[in-house]
């Protein structure tokens, strides 16, 4: 089998790659393959661009060697969600994010019908809301590129690694060791500090800005009822603190689990050393941390089944959670290496950018939107058939649902209060 | 050319296939990053497909449920019945793997 039989047969043709991004990519490729671990350089290795709507970028070994495929899409991607994290000023502003991709992911599964109506609701939901991302300036857009021009050395790096894990036959206790120090973080056991940090969690949810719980507390009656609040938070959290630990132990017996959590750190090491000179050290931890949200983020909506057809869960989800914990801590261990003035630094820098990104991305992409996206309410095949000949009756290009993403005809429907 | 991602089992099926097809049936071992990964692929070509045999012990995979999901021409099929997938089968054969 070649490499092109296997696109062909596995990926969603997205458009053409641009040949000034394949340069680009076939340079940073050079450079993430000169940074790996000498197993990995040593490894003669073929790179090839694609732009599919899977978004995947892959290693795979062929008769003729190993390829390093990178998806151009999934680096336009990412940039489209860096920016939504720098740049949005209130959660809706994700909404449209979540049915874009939704659309292309029917899309990959030749779903017409489908992709359309899911770009035909990101167009109008896009329309709506606008303008609640701020322009970007100069200082900002040079930010943005920089993440993720590292993002993308994050997913080529983590795919190398990937090469580490089996032909180095790795001790088993050094990979134990690794999972301890970066899963079993020494928390505090003062409850009352993790309960008041718990509430001023839920205040930021709520406000969109660093407001402390104490400042809602105002009347007696709320005083009253935020006793009580606080002692249950405080059994729950005792509970959920037990049930983690069960579910660390679980997962650290988990070979996957043990190789992503190898194979991240493997990869935050390589960006890490390639970009320290070039970058601002904190700018580059939240780069990488961003990285493994961004990707995360687009795999749970894409391998949403919006029809409840393929009764696949996601179980898939408490792992992923414990491997940004994991890639989180790692950051943190740098930073407290090259900024040793600062040893809160990392805590705090993560723990906010993995709010706002918890705030303005995640949650209204993967639980607020995807929520309004229920089986029961979704249109029956034959309206999804109808609405689709509409829509193609009065825009031909829109046969190909990637056309609505591109030009986003829909503003009228926009206007007149028209949603999902 | 017809690709089945499998999430788990016995690889011995897919090198069955192999032997009786040596240039037509490949296995690949495959993950995403995302940490989701089949544990191996089976592409088959048009060539493989038009084998009898081979299309018996095909269909006697989707039957078992070990599946993860089917990939034709670019367009990823989960949840598929036994007979939609044969029906996949026939647009695979048909295509004769031009790229």
């Amino acid at each position: 089998m070649t490499l092109a039989e296997y696109v062909k047969t596995t990926r969603r043709r997205n458009a053409d790659t641009f040949p000034a991004l394949v340069s680009q990519y076939e340079a940073l490729f050079l450079k993430v393959h000169a940074e790996s671990f000498k197993p990995v350089r040593e490894l003669p290795l073929k790179f090839a661009v694609i732009n599919s709507l899977n978004k995947r970028s892959q290693l795979i070994e062929l008769s003729d060697g190993h390829w390093l495929i990178h998806d151009q899409y999934l680096g336009q991607t990412l940039n489209a969600l860096t920016r939504l994290y720098f740049m949005s000023n209130k959660p809706d502003s994700a909404h449209p994010f979540a049915f874009r991709l939704l659309s292309e992911a029917a899309s990959c599964r030749g779903r017409a019908e489908l992709a359309t109506y899911f770009a035909y609701v990101y167009s109008v939901t896009y329309h709506a809301s606008k303008d609640s991302t701020g322009a970007e300036d100069a200082q900002k857009v040079a930010l943005r590129q920089a993440s993720v021009h590292v993002q993308e050395a994050f997913v080529l790096a983590h795919e190398l690694a990937h090469l580490m894990w089996e032909p180095a036959a790795l001790d088993p206790a050094s990979i134990d060791m690794l999972l301890d120090s970066l899963m079993d973080v020494e928390g505090s056991d003062d409850w009352d500090e993790i309960v008041e940090t718990y509430l001023d969690d839920l205040s930021f949810q709520f406000h969109g800005r660093p407001i402390p719980h104490w400042a809602n507390i105002n009347t007696d009656e709320e005083r009253a009822q935020d006793k009580i609040v606080r002692e249950d938070i405080k059994a729950k959290l005792i509970k959920d603190c037990d049930d983690e630990a069960l579910m660390r132990a679980a997962l650290k017996a988990e070979p996957r689990f043990r190789e992503e959590v190898f194979v991240d750190w493997m990869a935050a090491q390589t960006c890490l050393k390639l970009f320290r000179d070039d970058m601002d050290h904190v700018d580059l931890a939240l780069a990488i941390h961003l990285a493994l949200e961004n990707i995360t983020t687009i795999s749970f909506v894409s391998n949403f089944d919006p029809e409840g057809l393929e009764g696949e869960s996601s179980s898939e989800t408490l792992a992923v959670a414990a491997r940004k914990r994991a890639l989180r801590e790692v950051l943190r261990f740098w930073l407290l290496e090259v900024r040793p003035e600062s040893p809160e630094l990392g805590h705090r820098v993560l723990t906010e950018a993995n709010k706002r990104y918890m705030h303005f991305v995640r949650d209204p992409i993967t639980l607020d939107a995807l929520s309004r996206v229920r089986v029961d309410t979704m249109p029956g095949k034959d309206d999804l058939a109808d609405m689709r000949q509409q829509i193609v009756r009065s825009i031909p290009e829109a046969i190909d649902p990637q056309f609505i993403i591109r030009e986003r005809p829909f503003k009228q429907a926009a206007g007149a209060g028209a949603s999902s | 050319m017809l690709a089945i991602e499998m999430s788990e089992g016995d690889r011995s099926i897919g090198e069955d296939l192999q032997k009786l097809s040596p240039e037509s049936v490949t296995i690949l071992d495959g993950r995403a990053i995302d940490g989701t990964f089949g544990t191996w692929t089976l592409f088959l070509s048009a060539a493989a497909l038009a084998v009898p045999a081979i299309q018996k012990i095909v269909v006697a995979l989707i039957e078992a449920k070990k599946h993860r999901r089917v990939s034709v021409d670019g367009c990823e099929y989960r949840g598929y019945s036994v007979d939609e997938v044969k029906s996949l089968m026939k647009q695979a054969e048909k295509m004769k793997d031009k790229s």
